[in-house]
């Protein structure tokens, strides 16, 4: 069954901004005439084409790295809580099923985008522009590993790669929670959700906040000057720590997430 | 099987409002069902209940021995009141969904329905008229071969010759061991069809009753008996 929702995921995800794909790859290809133009004949004109198109690549690689979230928020409020919503929860299909394949076609759509976006950017690059800046990742890549270790290096490149997923999940997970939270309410679902959203960036940021108020003036006090010694003598450590603390907290929160939708889908389903 | 669909002491509370109050219902094999009542006599709360869209505050409901899920899911056809297909899908898109989530449907027959209604498959719901995607809805939901198939207000909004339309697709497409529950308030209409009626008022059923019954018990047709119950 995950297979055939994923099925119509992607259809939906291909005919809303499917044609945005060769488009930015178009973009690219243009820049990169316009800058070679630029280095072979100069000239104002060609100047500020060139310009200009650079900007437009920067914009529509922006853009396409934004559209997964939007095109995923509108698609699971339309698939969900619209009138759509009493087709998709009358398929033989669990609740679990559905927010997985949500999620799992939105991280197919980042992929998908951010491809897209290192092809654009590359064939903008191409010739000694791509070869320099593959030189300068693989010299900094090059450098890690002489003061980590080889070995450190590959696991922390794994744990980021990891922690991006996982944040990407929670990310999403939270809003699919807002608008299900939002569709609860008997009218202004949409605005309801909005706040709910607001609500929860306020919570975090006065949660953030106290956080920040104890490990400032602990410092000031000298109350963490033990772990500031430990991290200094186990910086490597310390990377794997924070990586992995930040995988551990991002899956409790993707979990929690995940429950809230789980839970509201089972118990107060409110369909228009 | 003795019953398709089995209400116990069925309750629904929308916070102040009583919406369903200890209903007790059982629907047998291989009848047409009416669920009829005035608006907000609670048709609809029940129905999504049987659909699992809604989760009983007291009581339970069975569906051939089952408490609404994925499984009961895969032997309920449901027509819900609005259209609720994806819009940017077209008639065939929307078949070949159907035929990839429910094992029981039959796409020959839904192609030939379509066919004969001169329903153009390739053109997208969004741009079909209002009478062309309710008959899609209809004609989706009635072809397959389920074992409940529960339509809510099917002929509210048709106009008396799509009316008829519907009412033939009902009875000529239904699995005859299958039963079908019909919730309207246009009695008149589907009256020829029903095996019995159930009349709800105000979240409790004031009358379960054989039409046969009905008739011969009171000498009135099922509409005439509607009117006198639910008289201002």
């Amino acid at each position: 069954m995950v297979k055939k929702l994923l099925k119509y995921e992607f259809i939906y995800y291909l005919r809303t901004f499917g044609a945005f794909l060769p488009i930015v790859l178009v973009i690219g290809a243009v820049t990169k005439l316009f800058l070679f133009l630029e280095e072979q004949y100069g000239g104002k004109v060609i100047e500020i084409a060139s310009g200009s198109s650079v900007f437009m690549l920067v914009v529509a690689c922006f853009a396409l790295l934004l559209l997964p979230t939007v095109v995923g928020i509108v698609r699971f409020y339309k698939n969900m809580y619209s009138s759509e919503g009493y087709l998709t929860f009358t398929l033989p299909v669990t609740n679990a099923q559905h927010i997985f394949v949500k999620l799992l076609g939105v991280l197919g759509c980042y992929l998908f985008c951010a491809l897209t976006v290192i092809a654009s950017a590359s064939i903008a690059m191409a010739g000694n522009t791509l070869g320099n800046v593959i030189a300068d990742i693989v010299g900094v890549i090059k450098g890690m590993a002489v003061v980590l270790g080889s070995i450190n290096v590959t696991f922390i490149c794994i744990e980021m790669l990891i922690l991006l997923i996982l944040s990407m999940c929670s990310n999403m997970l939270l809003y699919y929670s807002c608008i299900t939270i939002g569709q609860t309410a008997k009218k202004n679902r949409i605005l309801a959700a909005v706040g709910v959203y607001f609500a929860y960036y306020i919570i975090t940021q006065v949660i953030s906040t106290v956080f920040s108020i104890v490990f400032i003036v602990g410092g000031t006090l000298g109350a963490f000057e033990d772990i500031a010694l430990w991290i200094a003598e186990n910086y490597i450590a310390s990377i794997h720590l924070i990586m992995c603390g930040g995988i551990v907290l991002s899956c409790a929160i993707a979990a929690l997430f995940w429950l809230i939708n789980q839970t509201i889908m089972k118990k107060k389903l409110n369909l228009e | 099987m003795n019953e398709i669909l089995k209400c116990t002491g069925l309750t629904k509370r929308y916070s102040n409002v009583l919406a369903l109050d200890k209903i007790d219902l059982t629907i047998a094999p291989g009848k047409i069902v009416g669920i009829l009542g005035p608006n907000g006599s609670g048709k609809t709360t029940l129905i999504k209940l049987i659909n699992g869209l809604l989760t009983p505050t007291e009581g339970s409901v069975l569906i051939a021995g089952n408490a609404p899920g994925t499984e009961t899911k895969k032997l309920v056809s449901y027509l819900p009141d609005n259209s609720f297909l994806p819009s940017w899908m077209t008639a065939e898109q929307i078949i070949e969904l159907f035929c990839d989530f429910y094992e029981d449907f039959r796409p020959e027959l839904a192609n030939e329905m379509l066919n004969r209604l001169g329903v153009p498959k390739e053109m997208k719901l969004k741009n079909l008229s209002k009478g062309n995607k309710e008959k899609v809805c209809l004609i989706l939901v009635m072809s397959r071969n389920a074992l409940l198939y529960v339509l809510d207000e099917p002929i509210a909004a048709v106009d008396p010759a799509t009316r008829d339309y519907v009412i033939s697709t009902i009875i000529n497409n239904y699995n005859p061991n299958a039963s079908v529950l019909i919730s309207t308030h246009i009695i008149a209409d589907i009256e020829p069809v029903l095996d019995e009626a159930v009349f709800i008022n105000r979240g409790q059923i004031v009358l379960h009753q054989t039409v046969d019954e009905i008739r011969e018990e009171t000498g009135m047709s099922v509409d005439a008996r509607f009117r006198e119950v639910f008289k201002w």
